[in-house]
């Protein structure tokens, strides 16, 4: 832990704008009546349970420290084009250096089995501090790989895939209500980003009601910027950025349309549902 | 030769009074329908319908507006459960939205009416949004087009000549079997693909091939409600170009040669197929948890020039519908009729093509003649 501290001292003065530090972190994850362990790249060294997010100015490289703080190595990158893959020592703190980057929504995670599955990865936002922004890191979980990846087992893929929870920002409906970020509150004719990035193991799609959206970046699907749509696929492993123009008042839910997804250990609903709420 | 005027103007105001007093149309949702699988099992499911037809579709019934238009659906909900419509797409307002918690249910015995302007052309759903993941697999949903006049997709786009709604749907034998057992939802995974309700076979029937006169120029309005990833691979004698998403206009239309369709998504395909072309447009249904295509079905388009299989062209059904007495068919072999609980009512030869229904209870009725088309009747006082 010493080294860790030292380590930080030296690169503290790197970071050049937004969250300059993850900290991995090995915790428990409650949701409903199922104990996971998970992993969390956390914005401070103690565990909240919920992944940070990356700020940086567009057109700009620069750099940040991630310090594993987990008994085992893992490996960092982002969705980003040509992004750099960087291994991550355990207990030792890493800088780690962000390419200049378009405006756009990316994300970042672990890439190696443990940290895939057990879920330490977050946006990473370029070029959106000046605006009304809102994101969401979709994800989900099945329990059972979870303990399987955090005793070190590898995974067999080519088992069925039965997610038991659905998250938005690592919280599932109706609790997705107390997040700022994922609720998305307005007032009327306001006009809002929303960073989206599918970090789970399987493709989403979302369904707004109320409104349609301007796709306005995307790393998997560039040819479907501009376009405007009411319900959008984000592939795994994807990330976009969605405005929306908050044109009527009211309440209007955001979900998953692949129905298993609204739903918590089978209960609907729950999940990956969120809101959209105008005030007058 | 006087009194001809007399007697059309009174006709004219007797139909015109009729007109203006007929009851708009009705919708209503019920829990007790079936629908007949490809094998011929019948099955099943909860859905809508029109009151005037007095039974339940898989999928319901297409809904159909102009570009403008002031809508009141119209919803009456006489089963067991509460249910909604949600208007897929259509931006409606908070009140108008089918959301239970944030709009209304419409629960047992209530009727209501759903108002929105239909304010942009293009293809859109509607589906029950009362435990969704449940009522969905079960069949509650449907199409909406808003379509223009002028038969152009919208202001200043192409032109064409005719619909094809084309909605890609699936369900869990399972589950409808068992509605109640089937918890816990998120282990819901589809075994039946089909397109506009029908798979396989029946998608050879003359009634649903995509028929075109050489340089026609048709509209495929394609939407999902399954659980599946779709993926349509367009032969290139279609000439499949791509306008519209979601009810909006795409930037820069193009050539597609495939699509892929996500659970709520639509799209808006037009096609000018080549002359005397007989062929498929095939749809993979993606399992969307595992990644690996679950079916195939084929969407047969052909030129209606080319001969068609009188056999699965001659729609078999009976009049008068709804009856109370005989329902006279065309004369058949081993006919079988299964009332609306899937449980089988009559079996046997109907050589006269006589059906005599005066004693069978109030309901709705399927009938079929062998291995063939099926149709449905209902059975009044």
């Amino acid at each position: 832990m010493k080294r860790i501290l030292i380590f930080i001292g030296v690169c503290s003065t790197l970071a050049m704008n937004g969250q300059d530090t993850l900290w991995i972190l090995p915790g428990t994850w409650i949701q409903g009546l199922d104990t996971m362990p998970a992993l969390r790249s956390e914005a401070q060294p103690a565990w909240t349970g919920f992944n940070a997010v990356i700020e940086r100015s567009a057109n700009t490289s620069n750099s940040i420290v991630i310090v594993n703080t987990d008994t085992i190595e893992h490996t960092w990158s982002t969705n980003a084009p040509d992004a750099a893959i960087t291994s991550l020592p355990p207990e030792m703190a890493t800088e780690v250096s962000l390419p200049s980057l378009p405006q756009g929504s990316y994300h970042y995670s672990l890439i190696d089995e443990p940290g895939k599955v057990l879920g330490a990865g977050g946006l990473l936002r370029v070029g959106w501090t000046d605006e009304t922004m809102f994101y969401w890191n979709l994800s989900e979980w099945q329990p059972s790989m979870m303990e399987l990846a955090a005793a070190g087992e590898s995974i067999d893929w080519t088992l069925p895939y039965v997610p038991r929870h659905f998250t938005i920002n690592e919280r599932a409906y109706p609790s997705t209500a107390d997040d700022p970020n994922a609720l998305v509150a307005l007032n009327l004719n306001d006009t809002c980003f929303i960073s989206i990035s599918n970090l789970g193991h399987m493709n989403h799609v979302l369904h707004f009601h109320g409104f349609h959206v301007d796709i306005m970046t995307s790393t998997d699907h560039p040819e479907r910027v501009g376009w405007n749509k009411d319900t959008v696929p984000i592939r795994k492993g994807e990330s976009m950025t969605v405005r929306l123009v908050a044109f009527q008042e009211g309440m209007y839910p955001v979900h998953n349309h692949n129905l298993i997804a609204v739903t918590n250990a089978g209960f609907y609903p729950g999940g990956m549902i969120t809101t959209i709420h105008v005030m007058p | 030769m006087k009194r001809i005027p007399i007697i059309l103007l009174a006709w004219g105001l007797i139909t015109s009074n009729a007109w203006s007093q007929m009851p708009p149309p009705q919708m209503f949702s019920e829990m007790d329908g079936f629908h007949f699988l490809a094998d011929g099992t019948p099955l099943p499911i909860w859905g809508y319908g029109w009151v005037t037809d007095g039974y339940i579709t898989l999928p319901g019934p297409l809904l159909t507006y102009t570009e403008g238009e002031q809508v009141d659906l119209n919803f009456t909900n006489p089963s067991p459960e509460s249910h909604t419509i949600h208007l897929h797409g259509l931006d409606v307002d908070q009140a108008n939205d089918g959301v239970p918690t944030t709009s209304f249910f419409v629960v047992t015995g209530q009727s209501t009416t759903y108002s929105f302007i239909a304010d942009r052309p293009g293809t859109f759903l509607y589906h029950c949004h009362v435990t969704t993941t449940l009522h969905l697999t079960m069949g509650m949903y449907g199409m909406i087009l808003v379509t223009r006049p002028d038969m152009t997709l919208f202001e200043g786009g192409p032109s064409y000549t005719e619909d094809v709604p084309l909605l890609f749907s699936d369900l869990e034998i399972a589950t409808n079997l068992d509605p109640v057992g089937s918890f816990p939802f998120h282990t819901i995974r589809p075994d039946v693909f089909m397109v506009n309700g029908r798979a396989d076979n029946q998608l050879e029937l003359a009634s649903q091939i995509v028929s075109y006169e050489p340089g026609q120029t048709l509209a495929l309005r394609l939407g999902s409600m399954a659980y599946s990833r779709m993926m349509c691979a367009f032969p290139p004698e279609l000439h499949a170009v791509c306008h519209m998403s979601d009810g909006r206009a795409i930037p820069e239309p193009f050539e597609v040669d495939s699509l892929e369709i996500y659970p709520g998504e639509r799209f808006t395909v037009l096609i000018t197929p080549d002359a005397g072309w007989d062929g498929t447009i095939a749809a993979d249904y993606w399992n969307m948890a595992d990644g690996f295509v679950e079916d195939t079905q084929f969407i047969r388009v052909r030129d209606a020039a080319l001969d068609i299989d009188e056999s699965t062209a001659t729609p078999w059904s009976g009049y008068p519908n709804p009856a109370q007495s005989v329902i006279q068919y065309p004369p058949a072999l081993d006919v079988t009729v299964w009332d609306a609980w899937g449980r089988e009512v009559f079996h046997g030869d109907l050589l006269d093509g006589q059906l005599h229904v005066s004693d069978w209870s109030v309901g709705t009725y399927v009938v079929r003649a062998g291995e063939g088309p099926i149709s449905r009747f209902v059975v009044v006082d």
